[in-house]
């Protein structure tokens, strides 16, 4: 892993390879282990040390990009030549942007040495609670763990400069009775890995797969939802990517207004729907940039700008678009931090609480295969997956199949009647959120699925 | 990809569809193109007979299959007209590869014959815990430190009798939708039920072509779907499209694979009228 003092000095023997005006840099140095299991036995663990170097070189608004992952002299020296000889032939990039000025980063790093010393004797012991847990009760287990950890480094010839580190741990685990009758999953992901704990998602895994027997057939329709919190995060981490403020002002979005302009400053939300980016939030281990445009990787670097919270929709209000560097430019606009590591606050209510407040629900444990079907207005399909259970007069009374939905995020939070208390999620796809359960009205479910 | 030569024709598709009417609900019958077909086919036959899936190593993410190991050699996926095959020797397919990441040299096998499920893609780690005697090469890994795994070869639908013309799918048609390109996709982890959209809409009334339509999905259940199928158009209709990137396994690894058709006709599937 590169120290600050090493990404520096990497990087600063590329651009003096430079000769062209521009030249922008991204070093990163990441370390992975994982360990996956199967039908209650390991089937492959892994550990990658990965050094990564992207290079753009730009002159008279003609961009060439490289990728070298050694650093010696002449590795450096020839891929920054690469960069300029594709720059030489490509045609020029009308939204170009001028390089950063030296930026001020800010004081941001949440990164556990805990984590990113730990290979699989650390992962082996919860790992092997799943399993155990799935024994026990005649099941069959299968998941993953892995740890990752990385140091990334940005500069560019006009003087910018930023270093950060990251770790992040995660267990996801699937239990399902022998026949393939029932299923049930659970998850946990964590900055620090002393905070996975194996036994809780086998106990929360097994639970369901045992509760999700029989399940009975009811027809599709609107139904009030219990959203535990992945369900919550898988859906409303789809609103990040509509949140862009040139997707709004081209019609293309659910922030068009009709006739042209955005939803910016409307109420389209209850009082208490609050979604805003915080990089700082202790869940969190995020670079201390982030902002201005998807350089880097969406989410991760954003455009270089500085790392900053940003409330996109506050007490109900659509406060803020996101402005890439070259949008915003064009627009009149300041670029704003990308929509990533994003939190839905909530509330003080339990899951239990939020349950026992619904007359007639469904009780939903996470979605699956989630695609957008209509930017314009959000919607989005996908498949109730790993455990749905029928609510009745405040109880839960039993397991249902599984349902595919067509539902909007952005209604289904104008529809939300309770939130509950938030904790960090990550589903089947996507980064993840903070996020927590929700209880929201008329959410659509068109078909049933068999499958389980 | 004649893009030149197509962008006249895209803008007046473009500028029809922004200002079609929307599809009323219902069941329709739909003719599938093949640059809209390939995906159906992907997502519903292609991940559902993966041996790997149907045992459970996938089940934490991926998911398992409809497709378990009993119903290998009986069961009726589709109607007498479907016949697929998993195929790593397609020209210019993108799965196409002389050996798989076990060395095993590769291979053309029937998948599904007749409509009946006859063959799971294998790899040399688990050919023979379904009794089999050889791999059938679809092991691959997407990088140097990725662990290779069970991946899909290409995966291709046998074309009609030879003179069978998209007009003779049309023709026969009272109230149905003919499907160009792609659209929404999803399909559940057992791969049982699906939704698909598609890129351009046209009406079929009375046995021909109409005016382009607008908010079309279609939802339905592998198997229902494809017994549905009563008409394949012949060869000379058959194109190859694929997918660059389709991921599977976890640490996620990404995979390039092939799938030809010729236009397609389904009976009787249910369509709805999304936002």
């Amino acid at each position: 892993m590169l120290t600050r003092e090493q990404a520096h000095a990497i990087i600063e023997k590329a651009l003096s390879y430079s000769t062209f005006p521009e030249c922008e840099i991204s070093v990163n140095s990441s370390e992975r282990a994982f360990i996956r299991f199967a039908l209650n036995e390991v089937t492959t663990s892994g550990f990658t040390v990965e050094p990564s170097m992207n290079i753009t070189s730009a002159r008279d608004g003609k961009t060439g990009s490289t990728r070298v992952d050694e650093f010696d002299d002449s590795s450096l020296r020839e891929a920054v030549k690469r960069a300029e000889r594709l720059a030489e032939i490509a045609p020029p990039n009308p939204e170009r942007v001028p390089p950063l000025e030296p930026q001020k980063y800010p004081e941001l790093e949440n990164y556990a040495a805990s984590t990113a010393a730990a290979r699989n004797q650390a992962m082996i012991p919860h790992i092997k609670a799943v399993m155990d847990g799935a024994r026990s009760n005649h099941l069959v287990g299968a998941g993953f763990f892995e740890r990752s950890a990385e140091t990334a480094a940005i500069a560019n010839k006009q003087g910018n400069f930023g270093y950060g580190r990251v770790t992040d741990a995660g267990l996801s685990a699937t239990i399902r009775d022998a026949a393939g009758a029932s299923s049930g999953w659970a998850s946990q992901p964590a900055v620090a890995i002393e905070g996975i704990d194996g036994a809780a998602v086998a106990k929360t895994a097994v639970d369901k797969c045992l509760r999700w027997k029989d399940p009975k057939r009811l027809e599709p329709g609107k139904y009030t939802v219990v959203l535990e919190p992945t369900a919550t995060g898988d859906l409303v981490q789809m609103m990040g990517f509509s949140m862009q403020a040139r997707a709004a002002e081209e019609g293309r979005s659910f922030l068009s207004r009709k006739g042209g302009g955005t939803l910016a400053g409307e109420k389209l939300f209850p009082e208490f729907i609050t979604l805003r980016s915080d990089p700082f939030n202790k869940l969190y281990s995020a670079l201390p940039w982030g902002g201005g445009g998807f350089g880097f990787g969406f989410g991760r670097g954003g455009g270089g700008l500085p790392a900053a919270r940003m409330a996109w929709i506050e007490n109900g209000v659509v406060k803020n678009l996101f402005y890439d560097r070259y949008w915003a430019a064009k627009a009149g606009k300041e670029p704003t931090p990308s929509p990533a590591h994003l939190v839905l606050e909530g509330g003080n209510k339990s899951l239990a609480e939020l349950i026992a407040s619904v007359d007639r629900g469904l009780l939903v444990t996470r979605f699956w295969y989630i695609r957008v079907v209509n930017p314009q207005t959000a919607q989005v399909t996908g498949l109730t997956r790993d455990g749905v259970f029928l609510i009745e007069q405040g109880k839960v009374t039993g397991p249902a199949m599984n349902f595919r939905f067509n539902q909007s995020p952005v209604e289904m939070l104008k529809n939300t009647v309770a939130l509950g208390r938030p904790v960090r999620v990550r589903g089947g796809e996507g980064q993840g959120m903070i996020a927590p359960p929700i209880v929201a009205r008329d959410f659509s479910f068109t078909s049933v699925s068999d499958a389980v | 990809m004649n893009l030149v030569e197509n962008a006249q024709r895209i803008r007046e598709e473009v500028i029809e569809h922004l200002n079609a009417p929307p599809v009323t609900p219902g069941k329709k019958d739909l003719v599938l193109m093949p640059s809209h077909l390939w995906l159906t086919i992907h997502e519903s036959i292609g991940h559902s007979t993966e041996l790997d899936r149907a045992l459970g190593f996938e089940a934490n993410f991926a998911g398992t299959s409809f497709l378990t190991t009993e119903k290998l050699g009986k069961y009726r996926v589709g109607s007498d007209l479907m016949n697929i095959w998993g195929d790593r020797t397609t020209e210019r397919g993108l799965a196409t590869t002389g050996f798989d990441d076990d060395g095993v040299k590769a291979t053309k096998f029937p998948i599904i014959e007749k409509g009946v499920f006859k063959h799971y893609q294998t790899i040399r780690d688990q050919a023979h815990l379904i009794g089999e005697h050889e791999s059938r090469g679809c092991c691959y890994a997407d990088n140097w430190a990725s662990v290779p795994f069970q991946r899909m070869p290409n995966v291709w639908l046998e074309p009609g009798k030879e003179g069978t013309s998209l007009d003779d799918l049309i023709g026969a048609v009272d109230d149905g939708i003919l499907i160009d390109g792609d659209g929404s996709f999803s399909i559940d982890q057992q791969r049982y039920n699906f939704q698909f959209g598609g890129d351009a809409f046209w009406a079929i009334k009375n046995g021909k072509k109409q005016g382009m339509i607008s908010r079309v999905a279609y939802q339905s259940r592998t198997s229902d779907f494809w017994q549905a199928c009563d008409l394949i158009a012949g060869p000379a209709y058959w194109q190859q499209w694929g997918a660059p990137n389709d991921g599977k396994g976890e640490p996620e690894q990404i995979n390039s694979v092939s799938h030809g058709c010729s236009p397609a006709r389904f009976r009787q599937i249910n369509v709805i009228q999304t936002d």
